[in-house]
């Protein structure tokens, strides 16, 4: 018994234990579960207003849950303050639904922020991870304007670019790949691809978009009222019966869904 | 009847629950301000750059009211001196009266106004678009890198503005002195030398220093508790300059009964 608990506390990077989350009266996560181990990539997907924000906020401690566990590498989200939160945050980057870019601060330091922030690379280096980062999200040139300078596609890019930049082990995307064309979106679902290969990355990332989620997925989370309806495989998903889970594959307006 | 008392009764308890709140949100917010501080993990730049920022967004402001403010106290002091033939306290009066209240109050309300709201406005919209968040995320504390350098930035600048209002009023007493009731500049700045004592010029600058906490926190405060969009970041300012001027007052009598008592 406490070998093969050992044995998850290694396999598993994360661990979402009976997670409930409230807000006022309403219950937005309903005791949900799910564990993703090192290097995989989680896509989350459920209908807007769902809740697939709040658990992301969720893992990176910016909301406590109500009851129930996150799991990091062992230590629960939750119970983390200070120092030690900090220390944890500093191995995850995230990406915000909203870019979320600071808009007194250039392109250029706006990416190079949490460089310069938490660790003693020189600043040519910096620089030169901050233009790398921009050329693989396709900024080219973009360092010296200011976020409002940008639009809406190429502020989210800028801020995958400051997410990656740090080299963290964990990554939260909000829908990295709203508000891009085709042809970036595919663009942004290889690098998600690449950097679990290159650097074995794990990845949750939301996202309403089937095809990116096929593309990049181990694991998909269908979020419904509360709970996970499937948890799966892109290909489980694919052929899921759940009227629910077709209604979503397909978009259709009608079905057991209500809006 | 029963109903509305407790209707009543109930409101005040909650109007009153919800000011602990908020000055235990104020205190702890000062604690951790502090904490920064102590562990000498202070934004140099920052700091600079807010007390440009906010020192010349309010000095002009705070010249044309505390001159007028000067003046006005001049105006009727020398009617008084002219009638009564008491020409050589107009001076002291003016001065005085500036140095210990109107001076330290008067830019404590302009700049409230002036850059207390800013310090709203900017982290209250930072918070709506998820800015403030960002921060946490990367490790880097919103309390050190945004509230720290702005309350060292007015802790500073709330005296030397206070110190430039002093002389703005005195400069505005003594031009309506000269000008309306022809009282001599020489009498005017000699009636300063035999009236005004230090205590009275560095009672006003401490308190300066208070008004200074009281303004940065509330705007900070306000900023960071900022909810519901670009409508939110209105309520919050117009909240903060509102809070500010009346703590700027209820501390200022406080103050000056312990500091100017007798
Ligand atoms: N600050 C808040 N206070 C109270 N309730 C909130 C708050 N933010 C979100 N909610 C509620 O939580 C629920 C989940 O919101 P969330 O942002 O997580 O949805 P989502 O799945 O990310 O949706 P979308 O796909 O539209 O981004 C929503 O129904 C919303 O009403
Ligand atoms: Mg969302």
């Amino acid at each position: 018994m406490s070998k093969t608990n050992e044995k998850n506390k290694n396999e598993f990077f994360l661990e979402v234990k009976n997670l409930l989350l409230k807000r006022g009266e309403r219950t937005i996560l309903d005791r949900v579960s799910v564990t993703l181990p090192k290097g995989e990539t989680l896509v989350l997907m459920g209908l807007s207003g769902a809740g697939k924000s709040t658990l992301i906020r969720c893992v990176i401690g910016l909301l406590s849950p109500t009851s129930g566990e996150i799991l990091i590498n062992g230590s629960n989200v939750a119970n983390l303050k200070g120092r030690a939160l900090d220390n944890l945050r500093k191995k995850i980057g995230m990406v915000f639904q909203s870019p979320a870019l600071f808009d007194s601060l250039t392109i250029m330091d706006n990416i190079a922020f949490g460089l310069r922030e938490n660790t003693k690379i020189p600043e040519a280096e910096i620089k030169e991870r901050v233009l790398k980062a921009l050329h693989i999200v396709g900024l080219d040139g973009t360092e010296n304007q200011f976020p409002s300078e940008l639009s809406g596609g190429m502020q989210k890019r800028a801020s995958i670019a400051r997410a990656i930049v740090t080299n963290p082990e964990l990554i939260l995307y909000d829908e990295p790949t709203s508000g891009l064309d085709p042809i970036m979106s595919s663009v942004i679902n290889d690098l998600i691809n690449d950097l679990k290969v290159t650097f074995n990355m794990t990845s949750i990332v939301v996202t309403h978009d089937l095809k990116s989620a096929y593309a990049i997925a181990d694991k998909i989370i269908l979020l419904y009222k509360g709970k996970f309806l499937l948890i799966g495989s892109p290909d489980e998903f694919s052929k899921s019966q759940d009227p629910v889970v077709r209604q979503f594959i397909e978009g259709n307006s009608k079905g057991p869904v209500k809006m | 009847m029963k109903d509305l008392l407790i209707k009543f009764f109930g409101g005040v308890g909650d109007k009153t629950l919800a000011v602990f709140e908020y000055i235990g949100g104020i205190v702890i917010l000062l604690f951790n301000a502090v904490m920064w501080i102590f562990r000498l993990d202070i934004r140099l730049k920052l700091t600079i750059q807010q007390m440009a920022l906010l020192g010349v967004n309010s000095i002009f402001i705070v010249f044309v009211t505390t001159f007028f403010a000067g003046a006005v106290v001049s105006l009727q002091l020398a009617e008084l001196a002219v009638r009564y033939g008491l020409g050589k306290f107009v001076g002291g009066g003016v001065a005085i009266a500036m140095c210990r209240e109107l001076a330290p109050m008067l830019t404590a309300v302009v700049v409230a106004g002036r850059a207390g709201s800013a310090i709203t406005a900017e982290i209250g919209s930072m918070k709506v678009t998820e800015q403030i968040d960002a921060l946490e995320v990367m490790a880097v504390s919103p309390v050190k890198y945004l509230v720290v350098p702005r309350l060292i930035a007015c802790v500073v600048l709330f005296p030397i503005l206070t110190l430039f209002a002093d002389c703005a009023g005195v400069l505005g007493g003594g031009v309506v002195a000269n000008i309306l009731a022809g009282i001599d500049l020489s009498l005017y700045t000699d009636s300063i030398k035999n009236m005004l004592f230090m205590e009275d010029f560095l009672g006003g600058l401490y308190k300066s220093v208070f008004f200074a906490i009281e303004v940065v926190l509330i705007g900070c405060y306000q900023g960071m508790t900022t909810k519901g969009g670009a409508a939110g970041v209105g309520i919050a300012t117009t909240g903060s300059v509102v809070y500010s001027i009346i703590v700027v007052f209820i501390t200022n009598y406080l103050l000056s009964s312990i500091i100017f008592s007798l």
